[in-house]
């Protein structure tokens, strides 16, 4: 299999796009760590999944916003396996208002928790990843954060910074087998997108050449392949996933 | 004059763009306020070199780290000229590494300086902005936010957070008659700039297709056209 003997940590695995994430590396043959910071039965539950069709895996509570408890996680991934090969960098958070609206913490807390946090993700297993000059990245977008969104300026300052920090350290990079790139979802079914008001809803539907949202599995798929070994020569990069909706 | 009878507020950075900015906001008859932090020295420079302008120059002490210090700058400045029609934020680089020699505190520091702030400063001008149904911001970014730099991941992430924040706003308050756009500008010869080791000067140039750097005296014609750039749905331009 694609990913065998290869291991991969998970941030926000115990569901939505993170659990289809697990899942789908899981089947690909990689061992998979699935962070979680407060849904422990989910996170058993994607662990429990992968065991029953023979894969490896365990749940490991960090709350991305601690740059001391994602060392530990990878800590504990280390110790447990002794390598880090793929990095995916998914949980994150919306507080969505206008700007008008605002307040410091609308803002911080949606910084720390979409940008903040992948900057301690990313250092914590860059010294893992560099001394088997092997690794893969994949950060979660948005595709806010190629277009910014009404109602979603700390949103999308966050993600686009990504796009940001994806880059540099992309170049940062390039030299250690590492590759660093972005998938940029558009609305995708999961429980991030049901307070979505109806009309907004109907309208991103209606609009999008597919007239349907996008699953987990799909945006699972895309991040397959950035962490691929056969993604070896793409680095840097920022995949729409989007049902053709902006064709950025 | 085509900026006559117009007011702006520029803030960021310490550097000799900002300055161009100021200089040619004021030179083309707006009345500029300088939002400058507590150490900034060369404001007043600025001002000074600014002094016998069509438009009237003065710097106003601001912490961005506090939204209530940005809405008193922009209430100084009505208080002053009455009105507020453009809002230019530059970038400025500090202390930035490689990933793994960054620290929290540079990381957070230099977030605060080049997003943070941009969002507080923006967020405190539209409301006169909306009541006036005009306004012009402009968000000075780097090229590191579009394409990344090795060694510097915050300044990039920040820059590049920038652009987000400005599409954005352009998209939330395009019906109130007011634009946002970031510019992205690539290697600027500046002083900064020029105490960099010659070769490392040299092989910059050779790498842009100009063959050149870009000159911090035209920047700012970019910053005065941008702002007068009547195009309702030009709702973000980056101009590499």
């Amino acid at each position: 299999m694609e990913l065998s003997e290869q291991v991969a940590i998970v941030t926000g695995g115990s569901r939505g796009i993170g659990r289809a994430v697990a899942l789908r590396l899981a089947r690909n043959g990689a061992r998979v760590l699935v962070n979680y910071r407060r849904q422990v039965a989910e996170a058993d539950k994607v662990v429990a999944l992968i065991r029953e069709f023979g894969g490896d895996a365990f749940a490991v509570a960090a709350d991305v916003q601690d740059e001391y408890a994602v060392e530990a996680m990878a800590q504990a991934c280390l110790e447990r396996w002794g390598r880090i090969d793929l990095l995916v960098n998914n949980a994150g958070m919306s507080w969505d208002t206008p700007l008008f609206r605002m307040t410091d913490q609308h803002w911080h807390t949606v910084i720390e928790t979409n940008l903040t946090s992948v900057f301690f993700c990313c250092r914590a297993v860059l010294g893992a990843m560099r001394a088997r000059a092997y690794g893969r990245i994949v950060n979660v977008g948005s595709l806010a954060g190629l277009f910014g969104n009404v109602g979603q300026s700390n949103y999308a300052a966050a993600k686009a910074g990504l796009i940001g920090l994806t880059r540099s350290l992309a170049r940062e990079c390039a030299l250690d087998g590492i590759t660093v790139n972005v998938v940029a979802p558009a609305y995708i079914e999961t429980d991030f997108v049901e307070p979505l008001p109806p009309l907004l809803r109907t309208w991103s539907i209606e609009t999008n050449p597919m007239r349907r949202f996008g699953t987990a599995e799909e945006v699972a798929a895309a991040i397959a392949f950035f962490g691929s070994p056969a993604a070896s020569y793409i680095t840097g990069q920022v995949l729409a996933i989007d049902g053709g909706w902006v064709m950025p | 004059m085509e900026l006559a009878g117009q007011s702006a507020i520029v803030v960021g950075g310490n550097s000799e763009i900002r300055h161009a900015v100021v200089y040619a906001l004021a030179s083309r008859g707006a009345n500029v306020v300088l939002g400058s932090s507590q150490h900034d020295d060369l404001a007043a420079a600025t001002v000074a070199q600014c002094i016998a302008l069509a438009g009237s120059v003065s710097a106003e002490e601001v912490d961005l780290e506090q939204f209530d210090s940005a809405a008193a700058l922009v209430a100084a400045t009505l208080q002053q000229y009455g009105r507020l029609d453009h809002l230019i934020t530059c970038a400025s680089a500090s202390g930035d590494a490689r990933l793994a020699e960054l620290t929290t505190t540079q990381w957070r520091a230099m977030l605060a300086l080049n997003l943070d702030a941009v969002y507080r400063i923006c967020k405190a001008v539209l409301p006169t902005m909306k009541r006036r149904r005009y306004g012009r911001i402009v968000n000075i970014a780097a090229l590191q936010g579009l394409g990344g730099g090795p060694g510097e991941i915050a300044f990039s992430a920040a820059t590049a957070g920038v652009l987000g924040l400005t599409r954005s706003i352009a998209r939330e308050v395009a019906p109130w008659g007011i634009t946002a756009n970031a510019i992205a500008p690539g290697i600027i010869t500046t002083n900064a700039l020029c105490t960099r080791v010659p070769d490392q000067y040299t092989i910059d140039a050779s790498l842009i297709p100009l063959r050149r750097l870009g000159s911090r005296k035209k920047l700012p014609l970019l910053h005065c056209s941008l702002p007068h750039r009547q195009h309702p749905i030009s709702l973000d331009r980056r101009l590499p």
